[in-house]
């Protein structure tokens, strides 16, 4: 890995902490889902995937630990790979809004069942129940970010790319 | 643009249908009207004098926060917002050490699945919270 990519890591994983602490205010409504796919397509699998690493790290440091922070390793990593895989398909910005949708409504469930491993199915069931409206506020509010601002932000963010020379 | 708008429009209408599905399937069993119901509040602790207390109340409040806010004047609770909802932190002039207690929240013989905040008033229900350590 060149320093570039390091320091490139270091820049997005500071975009993601300072993004999600702007938006914290506001319950369920988040910017992190949004950065991560529009990274992975101008960044690429890697080094968005080295990036969540970091973020979730960061996390650790400020908030102390927790199991569901320890879900943030494989959740991040997941919503990026699925981004690798399909993002090439999607042509529009409809289809990245429906993925970060789609990934909004089921945050919830993807936590309860890894909670589940530690204080098992009778606390999951419950926790995943009563967070269903903060999921769908997670989804919906996800889905209009992508929608609006998919486009302009990938264009921005690419120019910048480019003036970096990073391919 | 129109389009987009149209389309975020349905995506709303849908949130909205299915916060109310949500509200219809999962939300509290509220029961509208006058009750009578019963709270107890056992706190006893050595080097304290205990405090057994059983109430009858008449109350027209939907949720056990709400009764418990309404009869403040008797039972003089304290809570603290939580992620979970409210959370009843001290009872009739009792504060729990947070960090070895807390008030157990039965309803009739069995400890409640819900918060105060999320639980109905039933007509002719006994509410119980019993101070207990850890």
């Amino acid at each position: 890995m060149k320093a570039k990519d390091i320091t490139l890591i270091a820049l997005l994983s500071a975009s993601l902490t300072a993004g999600k602490m702007v938006m914290s205010f506001v319950p369920n409504i988040e910017i992190v889902t949004f950065l991560f796919i529009v990274y992975t397509m101008l960044f690429g699998f890697k080094r968005t995937l080295a990036t969540s690493f970091i973020f979730s790290t960061t996390e650790i440091l400020i908030y102390g630990f927790g199991t569901w922070l320890l879900g943030y390793y494989i959740i991040w990593p997941m919503l990026i790979l699925i981004t690798a895989v399909i993002g090439k398909k999607i042509k529009s910005e409809y289809g990245f809004a429906l993925l970060a949708g789609l990934f909004g409504l089921t945050f919830g469930l993807f936590f309860a069942v890894f909670e589940s491993v530690f204080y098992g199915i009778g606390y999951a069931i419950p926790y995943w129940i009563r967070g269903i409206p903060f999921d769908i506020v997670h989804g919906v509010s996800n889905f209009i970010l992508m929608l609006f601002l998919y486009k302009p932000i990938l264009r921005t963010v690419g120019n910048i790319k480019e003036k970096m020379h990073f391919i | 643009m129109n389009k987009k708008i149209i389309i975020i429009g349905l995506v709303l209408l849908l949130a909205i249908a299915g916060l109310y599905g949500y509200n219809r399937f999962f939300g509290p069993d509220v029961e509208k009207g006058s009750k009578e119901i019963t709270v107890e509040i056992v706190i006893e602790k050595e080097g304290i004098d205990a405090i057994k207390e059983t109430f009858t109340f008449k109350t027209d409040t939907e949720t056990v926060y709400d009764l418990l806010v309404e009869k403040s004047d008797k039972l003089s609770p304290k809570f603290l917002d939580s992620d979970y909802g409210k959370m009843l932190i001290g009872i009739m002039g009792y504060d729990v050490d947070a960090n070895s207690e807390y008030l157990r929240f039965d309803i009739g013989t069995e400890m409640s699945m819900t918060g105060v905040s999320d639980t109905p008033v039933k007509n002719g229900e006994t509410y119980r919270f019993v101070l207990e350590s850890f």
